[in-house]
Parts: C-alpha cells; sequence; structure tokens
C-alpha cells in the first residue's frame, strides 16, 4: 500500500479510537440503550394487553387482533425511532465537533499536520473513523429498535431496511456539517450550530405537518417548511423513514404526528438531495480546511 | 534543485502579514543542510511564523519557502521532517506508546518497525517506563519529551524544535543538548528556535536573528562571533592620552579605574594595543582577548536593527 492510502486509514483509526474514547459517546450509547429497553418493554405490555383483548375465543388467529398489532407497531416503532435517530444526531454533533474542532482548539492537529500528510487525508480520514463508530452505535440502536418490535410484536416494521438507512444517512448528513462546521468554529460552537440546524429541520417537518391541516396561507408554510427541510435534510430523512413505517394506513399515518412530516412526508428526491448535501458537506469542509490556518 | 545538494531550508522574501501587523517581512534564509541552527529572535518577532510556513501550516503572503529543495506547503516536503511546537499538546486519551506508533504509521513504517521506532524514541527521552500510561497523566515537561521523541522517529533529515527546553527541567534540558549533538552526529539538521541563548550558543553551528518580521544577521556563529572581538587592558597609569591610542584601534566600551573595554575588528589589534601602552609609558598588567557571546551579539543585533 503506498504511503496516500495508509495516512488516510491511519486517520481513520485514529479517529475511530478517539471516538470510541470518548465518554459522551458512552454515554449517548447508554442512554439509547436505555431508550431501547423502554421501547422494547412499553411494546411488550401493549402486544400483551392487545393480546388479552383481542384473542377469538378458541385461540384461532383473530385477523382483527393481527391489524390492531400491526397498527400498533405502525404507531409505535416511528416513535422508537425518533428516539434512535435523536441520540444519532446529538452523537453526531458531539463526535464530529470533537474530531475536528476539538483537536483544532486543543492543538493536538500541529504536530499530525506537520507529517507528510495533507489536509484532505487529515480530514476525510478522521469523517470515514468517525462515520464507521458512528454507523455501529445508530445502526445497532436502529436495528435494535427493529429487532425489538419482530420480537415484541411478532411483526416487523414495514419497509425497516430503508427507515434504517435513511435514519443512518440523518447520522452521516449530521456528521458531515459537524466535521464542516467544526473546520473554523470552536467545540461548543460547533455543537450548538449543529444543533440548531437540526431545530430548524425540526420546524420545518412540524410546518410540513401544519400545512396538512390548514386550507389558507398552506402553500407558504410548505413552501417554508421545504426550504427549513432542504437547508438541513437531517430530521426530513426520519419524516421520510416515518412515513415509510407507517405504510398507506392512514390511521397509522396520522400516528407518526409532526415527527414524520404528516400523512405524505417527503418526497424520495429527500434522499437524493441529502446525499448531495452529504457529499457537499464533505467536500465544503475539506475546502475550508485547506484554506484553515493551524496553530 | 532537491535532495542532498540543496539547503534543508530556505526562504526567499516570505512575507506574512496579520492585518496590519507585519509578521515576516521579505525574510531570506538559507540554513545549510547537517548543520545545527539557531533561529533567534524577541517575542513576537516572527521566529513561530517562519516555522508554521515552513511546516505548511500558514501559508505566505508572499516569497516562498522549501524544504530540502521542495516547495514547503506540499505534504511531500515534509517527509524526514520532526517537529516539535512551541505549545505542544498530544491526545491525552492516548498513551505514550500508542502516540509514537500512530506518528510512525503516519510516516508510512510498517507496523512492526512502527513499533520498534516508537520503543526507541521513547528510550531516547527518557520515557520507557511511562510509555504505557495516559498522556492526560503525564506532567508538562514529560510531555515535551514525548513530543521530542514524536519529532525523532523515523531518522528525519531536519528536526525543527521551536523551544525545545521550555517546560524541562535542568536535567531535561542536558538531554536536549545530548540529543542536539547525536542528531547532528547523524547528519541531521537541526533549527531550533530558541530564546536560551547560552543554550543555542553551546549547540549551534549557525545562527540567524530576527525582529520584527525582519532578518537581521545570518551566518556561521564563529565567523560572527569573530566579527566583533573584545580585549580588555589594565594598564597604569592609564592617562588621556593613551586611552586616545587606544581608542585608535578600537572603539572603547567601557573604563573603570585603570581598566578599559574596546571592540577591535580582529586579533591583529592586539600587538597595537600592547604597543600603544609601551609607547605611552606605562605598565601592561593585562590584555586579554575574549569572543563575543551570543547575547552581547543578539543585544547589539537587535540595537543596531532597531530604528
Amino acid at each position: 500500500m503506498t504511503r496516500r492510502p495508509r495516512s488516510f486509514l491511519e486517520m481513520a483509526r485514529y479517529a475511530a479510537r478517539e471516538a470510541v474514547r470518548n465518554r459522551l459517546a458512552w454515554i449517548g450509547a447508554g442512554v439509547g440503550l436505555l431508550l431501547l429497553g423502554l421501547y422494547g418493554w412499553g411494546l411488550h405490555a401493549a402486544v400483551a394487553r392487545l393480546g388479552t383483548t383481542g384473542a377469538a375465543p378458541g385461540g384461532t388467529p383473530d385477523p382483527a387482533a393481527a391489524l390492531e398489532r400491526q397498527m400498533l407497531v405502525q404507531g409505535f416503532a416511528p416513535l422508537a425511532l425518533w428516539l434512535a435517530s435523536l441520540v444519532g444526531v446529538a452523537l453526531a454533533a458531539v463526535l464530529g465537533a470533537g474530531a475536528t474542532a476539538g483537536e483544532l482548539e486543543a492543538q493536538v492537529a500541529l504536530a499530525t499536520l506537520a507529517r507528510p500528510l495533507s489536509r484532505a487525508e487529515w480530514f476525510l480520514g478522521k469523517a470515514f473513523g468517525v462515520a464507521l463508530v458512528l454507523t455501529g452505535v445508530l445502526g445497532g440502536l436502529v436495528l435494535g429498535v427493529m429487532g425489538l418490535t419482530r420480537l415484541a410484536a411478532g411483526v416487523a416494521p414495514l419497509a425497516w431496511s430503508r427507515a434504517a438507512a435513511l435514519v443512518l444517512l440523518e447520522g452521516w448528513v449530521t456528521l458531515a456539517v459537524a466535521l464542516l462546521l467544526g473546520t473554523r468554529l470552536a467545540p461548543l460552537a460547533t455543537v450548538v450550530a449543529t444543533v440548531f440546524l437540526y431545530g430548524l429541520s425540526l420546524v420545518g417537518e412540524f410546518l410540513g405537518f401544519l400545512a396538512g391541516f390548514l386550507s389558507d396561507g398552506s402553500r407558504t408554510l410548505e413552501n417554508l417548511s421545504t426550504v427549513l427541510m432542504l437547508l438541513f435534510p437531517a430530521s426530513g430523512l426520519y419524516a421520510r423513514a416515518a412515513n415509510l413505517m407507517a405504510g398507506a394506513n392512514p390511521l397509522a399515518g396520522m400516528a407518526t404526528g409532526p415527527l414524520g412530516g404528516g400523512a405524505s412526508g417527503p418526497s424520495g428526491a429527500l434522499t437524493l438531495w441529502a446525499l448531495g448535501y452529504l457529499a457537499a458537506a464533505l467536500a465544503g469542509g475539506w475546502a475550508l480546511f485547506r484554506g484553515r490556518e493551524i496553530g | 534543485m532537491s535532495g542532498a545538494a540543496a539547503p534543508a531550508v530556505e526562504a526567499r522574501g516570505l512575507t506574512r502579514r496579520y492585518g496590519s501587523k507585519v509578521a515576516l517581512d521579505g525574510v531570506d534564509l538559507a540554513v545549510p543542510p547537517g548543520v545545527v541552527f539557531g533561529f533567534l529572535g524577541p517575542n513576537g518577532a516572527g521566529k513561530s511564523t517562519l516555522v508554521r510556513i515552513l511546516l505548511g501550516l500558514l501559508p505566505p503572503d508572499e516569497g516562498e519557502a522549501r524544504l530540502f529543495g521542495r516547495p514547503a506547503g506540499r505534504p511531500e516536503a515534509r517527509e524526514g521532517v520532526g517537529f516539535l511546537p512551541e505549545r505542544f499538546a498530544y491526545p491525552g486519551w492516548m498513551s505514550g506508546r500508542e502516540l509514537l506508533e500512530h506518528h510512525a504509521r503516519l510516516l508510512g513504517l510498517p507496523p512492526a518497525r512502527a513499533r520498534e521506532q516508537a520503543a526507541l524514541a521513547l528510550r531516547r527521552v527518557g520515557l520507557e517506563e511511562a510509555a504505557g500510561r495516559r498522556i492526560r497523566g503525564y506532567s508538562k515537561g514529560m510531555q515535551q519529551r514525548l513530543g521530542l521523541a514524536v519529532s525523532l522517529l523515523g531518522e528525519p533529515r531536519l528536526l525543527v524544535w521551536d523551544e525545545p527546553t521550555s517546560a524541562l527541567d535542568p536535567l531535561g534540558r542536558l538531554l536536549v543538548r545530548d540529543l542536539i549533538l547525536e542528531e547532528r552526529r547523524r547528519g541531521a539538521t537541526v533549527f531550533l528556535n530558541s530564546h536560551l541563548l547560552g543554550e543555542v550558543e553551546r549547540v549551534s553551528d549557525h545562527v540567524a536573528v530576527i525582529d520584527r518580521g525582519r532578518l537581521l544577521r545570518q551566518g556561521a556563529l564563529a565567523d560572527l562571533l569573530q566579527r566583533r572581538l573584545r580585549v580588555v587592558v589594565e594598564a597604569e597609569p592609564l592617562e588621556p592620552p593613551l586611552l586616545e591610542a587606544l581608542g585608535r584601534a578600537g572603539s572603547l566600551l567601557a573604563r573603570e579605574g585603570g581598566r578599559v573595554e574596546l571592540a577591535v575588528p580582529d586579533r591583529e589589534a592586539l600587538p597595537v594595543l600592547a604597543r600603544a601602552v609601551a609607547e605611552a609609558g606605562a605598565r601592561l598588567y593585562r590584555l586579554e582577548p575574549r569572543g563575543e557571546t551570543l547575547e552581547e551579539f543578539f543585544v547589539q543585533a537587535l540595537e543596531e536593527g532597531r530604528p
């Protein structure tokens, strides 16, 4: 292997180890596991309750009970996924800020960047390493939601793999933005700015939900919602995931509530936008970092 | 020009401004390979700015810098360069050994060789026993030793040490002196950025003095200091005619009773001074030439360079 890929991989390895040793990462993972446990316990209790009230006489399969279980899953699983995505967003902001802003502020990057290492290898290597850790934690939580749902309710959430991929993409987009901002801002400012952007996207999602109820002026709200979700597509990706999981059932669709962006939810084009956004954020971060003065 | 024939460090017309403040003002510098180079200047003179430009951490506004003929700023120019920053900081979550192995791998060394180099560097700075401990538990002096070890990895051709003894005790300073001499013997170039003039004088072959972004002097230390020989003359009686005669051979720096100190152009002034004392009918008790110290040279260079 030539020096270039070796340097990239070494930076990725370093960043992954740094992220794994970050206490906040462990706290995030712990909170995620706790939420997962509560979700599993709650879903199990709800399904058991359905079981006692909805069983057909003689133990024969009751189509109504099965439908109830499905609806329960379609309503509960998106909420659990939202909690997982929230943990993912928080982790992405914290780990991303630590990987760039933290190292630059602490001057740790000084000795590393004096090595025969390009700025691209440093930045993209770190991005890759942190993304691996984030994918591990967030992927574990998301798959945990899906697995627990299947285990407790006997029914897998609809489009679970696509929904899981969208929530992972949400985490990566947030991470890329935190890495980008971290090339210029202090660590705390990076976290605050990233969370602020996420907040804007949540507001956009909520406005989209409201627009579904309004006849007058709903176009303005819809436009505003679209702009906010495009500005930072993180929360929109979750909304898309929630809508996929809710399926065609209108009641379940409503159950995703404002977090699901309403019954229709964002279109598939948002996924493409988010992929482009992710690439642009990484390219922008690299470009900003390349021009940054160190020390 | 690149490779062995090129200067280890070369700067031409290097200029850097921070807003209206000029940190470097058209600096021309050449450091021959294999020497210990002392880069001297008061606080805020532009020393660290120059170092950062050399290592590609900061772009110049004008001019260019090269390391062994390669344009500074490109990653390949930093191959074979070991750097100890003035404000050294290393990730507290790593152990000393892990940090060194990480840096060795960034140099492109395979894992086994990286481990070997890390162990060697730790031994050289006396940190073998602390190698497995987290860096956050290291004292400031230990961290600076660790920084020295990081810079020594991979047998660099050029070592850039920015205030390498700022956190070290006297034993640590001796260690740095020994390391410098060992590296010079190995053929490496050591670019030493330091306030400690005595330390620099002991080990440097070449020096440069910078102030307010302008390079005031540079050259071989022996040449620079010999240019300004000082002589102490003790004679009785030291009458005004004798003082006048002595003053013709050099410039009078100080007088105390029957003792005067003169700056003379070179050693040929010594017999002239002895003759002047004899011709004045005075008794000569002492005629002692002494080289200028680096500190004196430094202060003089700053005074002459300032408007």
